[in-house]
């Protein structure tokens, strides 16, 4: 079994970046504001700055792991507890990446369906996204990483449009500083960190960065800009938004799109959410991709033979979860898997792979 | 290959089944404006001004048609409308929702709500009052080379570049559901066949209670937001007038002790042109530090005259609330609101004529 | 994938060649096959003269044999065959007795010599007839200013085009023949110790790995050797602008010509380059890089237009701005069609008015473009069939697609857009966001030669953006498009380059 790719399929150290960033860039930032405000209020901004330098500290230990592996999550796995209970982890990962592809196509077609088209079938569009990502994945990973790249270029301008909202903006609105009590401020971080999920597919699709190990800087950079654009989000809708109105407001980021006019379109949502599958799509991809790579890791299934069972059961899952509540019921499902694994299972990982290594350096030396 | 090709082919055919309702422009009723009238406890009266062409492509001529109907829920309404309509009405361009003074003063919390609900309801659309019915205001026609949606839009639109608050949806709602504000909006006339903003209707939360008359809405705004243009008429003397044209306004609160002794001073800085000053001479520099007299004098006392009576009536357009939670922490609403009308508010204007015009 | 699909390409061509080496002919079975030709000639002056002369009336020059052969043969009739191939005033004089070479020889007029009719060892003398058009100006990629020589249908006068702007021994012209009636003689240039030869060993076995029994134009070539023939995209550039040719080869790329076409095929290439006119070297590189922001432009709204409007007019009325909501609902009152009918037929119409304009005579092709331009647009919105707004869309769009300056990717922006108008009419907005997402992988996927068609924007490759989306002046253009990995990336010593005197020197 090859366990390093080939040469010509690898992507250079500086698509770490946008590897990383659109990964956590999805449709949570289309509405996170409500959520985090709900336990802040209007410190929540603060809380984004502090989740984001806890997702720093975690992509440092996965590097530390990773360089010392010399390989993937599958590695890991095995180094410490050998092939068959570390194959039943890596296989655990890999179901989640499915449902975390699958949260999100999910969201993305609730968001279709709530603005744009309230009488389209999930079923539908569902098949045409996934027949968009089935042509992306089975071109292999550069052409996701290209898709990632392609998506920061058409999405981050849109960060621009909040210019529309400045002007009724009241930037005393998240003053005074720290008027919140800390419990409260760590909800919001907790709660505010589950945006930010989906760097951990690193743990993958680091055999495949050249010379991996000059990548994380760039994949630090990208976490970085992961936290300036949430952050710029957070603060400009707290500024536009009275608490009690973003109460009430699903998806403030949407909801900030309608007041921008251009003298030759009104009503930028509709643009937004268009554009917006480009920001969804690498997310979809590189989730599915994982997929495909940890099974092939773990089992040696070809990935083309997988891709399409894969597929097929997203797209079942996402006819399965029909209304508002059932949605809610698998993102905060998947949010609090993710939570685990970041929060307890990295760290966790972080410290017995260190000790294993000891021991067996160790082992060598003597 | 062509195997998979075929199949993608095929795939994509049968998606065509299963594309979304189409709304296609020329096929529905563009709503442009909704006016809201008070039939009894239980009933309202929804009035849509829809815009209407005649003639072909190459000289249509656009005007406007209303229709009206009463029903229990504002959604119920659209049904009973649609009964005799030729075409379905669409609500995304609606750029105006009018509310009867009747209705306004019994609130309007469902009809928000359900706007609000509606995701093709955009957010700079207007909200305003109008003194007697809308259905006889919307089914008029005014000789303004405009249809009536547009007329409207357009009338409200350039009074708030000019002496008019800014006070769109999205502000209704900024204080409609926040808390230490509450909204307000245009309140409109019908007079002489013209259409006319007569002042400004304030909200206790839902409720139309109060306006102030248009005159005075220049000293509201100058309180309410900095801004560059705009012009009010000040009293010079006995039978002498003089008009100020407002080049830049800049206002600044300054809350002390919200929690406990709360006390506010409003700063407001304007910088203006005195165009029409009949009979006065506006070369001398001591005529031009009278005018700044007497302007500051009055609108430091029209504008605490305005705050004392927002006080009386417990409502708060200012949002003198949410700056002073923003000045605070642990800042407690409730407190606020019992010690509201008591609390001391100076205003203090600082008022610089720079110009007076082209000749001297 | 293609790598599978090659093999078996090859191994069809053992076969076959193989095959072909069975049905060897003889000389006499040659003669005979050639006399059942009217415009094959076999004579004997004189009894005196022993030589036999044969040739294709057709192919040969007949100064070249009346004056500077058949004087010769008969004042030197005493001589052998190898004497008289050193007396005779031509050059490349071969003596064989080498059936295939003779029939190749003959059938691109060379005239044969014999010493005695029935003796197949001759003397092959060359005397091709040159008829060839006049250099003329460029057509398709006409420059206000620059030079004005465009390619002809003679292999040689191109490749002296093209060696007359690279006086340098490095040039090297390879020649391979491919087609198996047509014989077709396809040159390639490349200049040694900047190009990779990567890139011409790609190309060399692409070529000759062609199968095909005529090849009559470098088109041709160009398909057969795309990296993916099922794409839209052409995949390398078809240029009759020997400047063009000069300026690509030394970047470091490969050029082909073939002998009949007057065009050569340039590559690696990239998508960018499809919207670089030659031009732009010619103009400053403000100006040039304006130009190529507006065919950039002009690309979008080609390709966009037509489809947006469709979008929003049958899903999304709520972005029409306010003040075009009159002007658009007036416009479409009284249309009996839906936007889609609407579009459809009014970009058929455009695409007829151009295909009736491409195949009559110019002088005509003008009339056809004006009358329908002005008078069936014109009675169209009259007759209430069509939107007058719709009409500036698609007249303007169409307008756009010929900015660009490469003829085969402008008549492909004009075919993706028909995807693109399904895809809005069934999904809006949406739709045309989900089409775009399958142009951008199927672009992704693209190579030229091997390398990314969509580089310098992916890979992403800074240094190559200086001459991509922009022109930076030609001082800052000191290395070669990375695209290629040039042998020699430097174009010129940058340092000496940008080297500035003090402001009094």
């Amino acid at each position: 079994m090859n366990l390093q790719p080939k040469e010509n399929r690898l992507v250079s150290p500086y698509f770490a970046f946008y590897l990383i960033h659109t990964m956590q860039v999805g449709v949570g930032v289309l509405g996170f504001q409500r959520y985090i405000a709900k336990s802040a209020g209007h410190d929540a901004w603060m809380a984004v700055i502090t989740g984001g330098i806890l997702i720093h500290l975690l992509v440092w230990m996965s590097y530390r792991m990773l360089k010392n592996s010399d390989g993937d999550l599958v590695a890991v796995h095995e180094d410490i507890a050998g092939k068959a209970i570390g194959g039943l982890f890596s296989t655990l990962f890999t179901i989640y990446s499915g449902f975390l592809a699958l949260t999100v196509l999910r969201t993305y077609i609730e968001v279709i369906q709530v603005w744009m088209f309230p009488h389209i079938n999930t079923w539908g569009i569902s098949l045409i996204l996934l027949c968009v990502v089935y042509y992306f994945v089975s071109g292999g990973f550069r052409i996701v990483t290209a898709l990632a790249f392609f998506s920061l270029l058409l999405g981050t301008p849109l960060i621009f449009l909040k210019y529309f909202a400045v002007k009724d903006s009241h930037i005393y609105n998240i003053l005074p500083l720290f008027d919140h009590s800390v419990t409260d401020f760590f909800v919001a971080t907790k709660t505010m960190t589950l945006n930010y999920l989906g760097f951990e597919m690193l743990l993958l699709y680091y055999p495949f960065i050249k010379h991996p190990e000059k990548s994380e800087k760039w994949s630090q950079w990208g976490v970085f800009f992961s936290i300036l654009l949430y952050t710029i989000t957070a603060v400009e809708s707290f500024a536009y938004y009275s608490q009690g109105q973003l109460k009430h407001t699903i998806w403030a980021t949407l909801t900030l799109w309608k007041i921008v006019e251009f003298p030759f379109v009104e009503r930028f949502e509709y643009i937004g959410i268009s554009i917006w599958l480009f920001v969804v799509l690498p997310n979809i991809c590189i989730a599915v991709w994982c997929v495909t790579r940890g099974f092939k890791r773990i089992y040696s299934l070809k990935q083309k033979h997988t891709l399409i069972p894969v597929l097929i059961l997203i797209f079942a899952g996402t006819v399965l979860f029909k209304d508002r509540q059932q949605i809610d019921l698998l993102n905060s499902m998947v949010s609090r898997a993710g939570y685990y694994f970041i929060y307890f299972y990295i760290p966790l990982l972080f410290v017995l792979h260190w000790m294993v290594m000891k021991v067996r350096r160790r082992k060598k030396d003597a | 290959m062509p195997n998979t090709k075929l199949a993608a082919v095929a795939v994509l055919l049968f998606l065509t089944g299963c594309t979304p309702q189409k709304q296609v422009l020329e096929d529905i009723q563009l709503v442009g404006v909704v006016g809201y009238d008070y039939v009894d406890e239980s009933t309202i009266r929804a009035t849509v001004s829809v815009p209407t062409t005649e003639g072909g492509s190459d000289q249509a001529v656009l005007s406007s048609t209303t229709y009206s109907a009463k029903s229990h829920t504002s959604k119920n309404i659209r049904q009973v409308l649609q009964a005799e309509s030729p075409r379905p009405f669409a609500s995304g361009r609606v750029s105006v929702i009018i509310f009867n003074e009747e209705l306004a003063r019994r609130g309007i919390t469902k009809i928000i709500d359900s706007l609000q609900r509606d995701p093709s309801v955009g957010r700079n659309i207007y909200l305003a009052v109008a003194k007697g019915k809308t259905q006889e205001m919307l089914s008029k026609e005014y000789p303004v080379g405009e249809i009536v949606p547009a007329y409207l839009k357009l009338m409200i639109e350039q009074n708030m570049e000019l002496t008019f608050p800014r006070a769109n949806f999205h502000h209704f709602n900024y204080s409609y559901y926040g808390k230490g504000s509450d909204p307000f909006m245009p309140l409109l006339e019908e007079k002489h066949g013209h259409i006319r903003i007569t002042g400004v209707a304030l909200f206790d939360h839902s409720k139309y209670v109060d306006h102030i008359s248009f005159d005075n809405s220049f000293i509201f705004k100058l309180m309410y937001q900095s801004f560059r243009q705009g012009s009010h008429e000040f009293k010079l003397g006995k039978n002498n007038y003089l008009t100020l044209e407002n080049l830049s306004s800049h206002v600044n609160y300054d809350i002390y002790s919200p929690n406990t002794n709360p006390k506010i001073n409003i700063t407001v800085d304007v910088t203006g042109k005195v165009n029409d000053a009949a009979g006065t001479p506006l070369y001398q520099a001591k005529t031009i530090e009278m005018i700044e007299k007497t302007i500051k004098k009055q609108t430091e006392h029209d504008a605490e005259k305005m705050v004392k009576r927002f006080q009386q009536k417990g409502i708060d357009p200012l949002g003198l609330g949410d700056r002073a939670r923003s000045r605070g922490r642990r800042f407690n609403f409730k407190d606020w609101n019992q010690k509201y009308p008591d609390i001391p508010v100076q205003v203090k204007a600082n008022i610089e004529v720079t110009q007076g015009g082209i000749v001297e | 994938m293609f790598g599978k699909r090659r093999q078996k390409k090859q191994e069809r061509s053992q076969n076959q060649s193989s095959g072909q080496a069975k049905t060897q002919l003889t000389f006499e079975q040659l003669m005979e096959k050639c006399k059942a030709s009217k415009d094959f000639v076999s004579f004997t002056k004189s009894d005196k003269h022993p030589f036999t002369i044969s040739y294709y009336k057709s192919m040969v020059n007949p100064d070249l044999v009346h004056k500077d052969l058949i004087p010769y043969l008969t004042s030197f009739s005493s001589l052998s065959l190898t004497e008289l191939s050193q007396e005779i005033p031509v050059e490349n004089i071969e003596h064989t007795s080498d059936v295939q070479t003779i029939m190749d020889s003959l059938l691109t007029g060379s005239v044969l010599v014999q010493s005695r009719p029935e003796k197949s060892n001759c003397l092959l003398i060359p005397a091709a007839t040159a008829e060839k058009r006049q250099i003329s100006v460029p057509e398709t990629e006409f420059s206000v200013v620059g030079p004005k020589e465009a390619f002809v249908e003679s292999l040689e006068v191109n490749i002296n085009m093209v060696r007359k702007r690279l006086p340098i021994p490095e040039l090297h012209v390879k020649e391979v023949t491919v087609g198996k009636l047509s014989k077709t003689r396809v040159v390639f240039l490349y200049i040694e110790g900047i190009v990779n030869m990567e890139n011409v060993n790609t190309l060399k076995q692409r070529i000759s790995d062609i199968e095909y029994d005529h090849i009559l134009d470098s088109t041709y070539i160009l398909q057969m050797i795309s990296d993916n023939q099922y794409s839209p995209f052409p995949q390398l550039i078809n240029t009759e602008r020997p400047d063009r040719v000069a300026a690509v080869l030394s970047e470091g790329k490969v050029a082909v010509l073939v002998d009949g076409s007057p065009s050569a095929l340039t590559g690696p290439t990239t998508l960018i380059e499809f919207f670089s006119a030659f031009e732009d070297y010619f103009l400053s590189w403000h100006i040039a890089s304006v130009f190529r922001l507006i065919r950039l432009f002009g690309v979008f709204f080609s390709v966009l237009s037509t489809p947006l409007y469709v979008a929003v007019l049958t899903f999304h009325y709520e972005m029409i701005p306010t003040d075009l909501l009159g002007t658009l609902i007036a416009s479409r009152s009284g249309i009996p069609f839906p936007p889609i009918v609407e579009a459809v037929i009014l970009e058929l119409s455009i695409e007829l008015l151009r295909e009736a304009g491409a195949r009559l005579p110019s002088k005509v092709g003008q009339t056809i473009g004006i009358v329908g331009g002005i008078v069936i647009g014109t009675a169209a919105v009259q007759a209430g069939l069509t939107s007058n707004v719709l009409l500036i869309i698609v007249a303007l769009a169409a307008l756009a697609s010929f900015t660009t300056p490469v003829y085969q990717m402008s008549n492909t922006i004009r075919l993706i857009r028909f995807p693109f108008l399904v895809f809005a009419q069934f999904w809006g907005l949406l739709g045309v966001a989900i089409c775009s997402s399958f142009v951008l992988g199927h672009m992704l996927r693209l190579t030229s030669l091997g390398r990314p068609y969509l580089a310098p924007l992916f890979p992403l490759r800074v240094t190559d953006l200086k001459d991509a989306l922009f022109r930076l002046p030609f001082n800052r253009q000191n290395l070669r498009p990375m695209q290629m990995r040039p042998a020699d990336p430097a174009r010129f010593n940058y340092k000496r380059g940008i080297e500035k005197n003090d402001i009094e020197e």
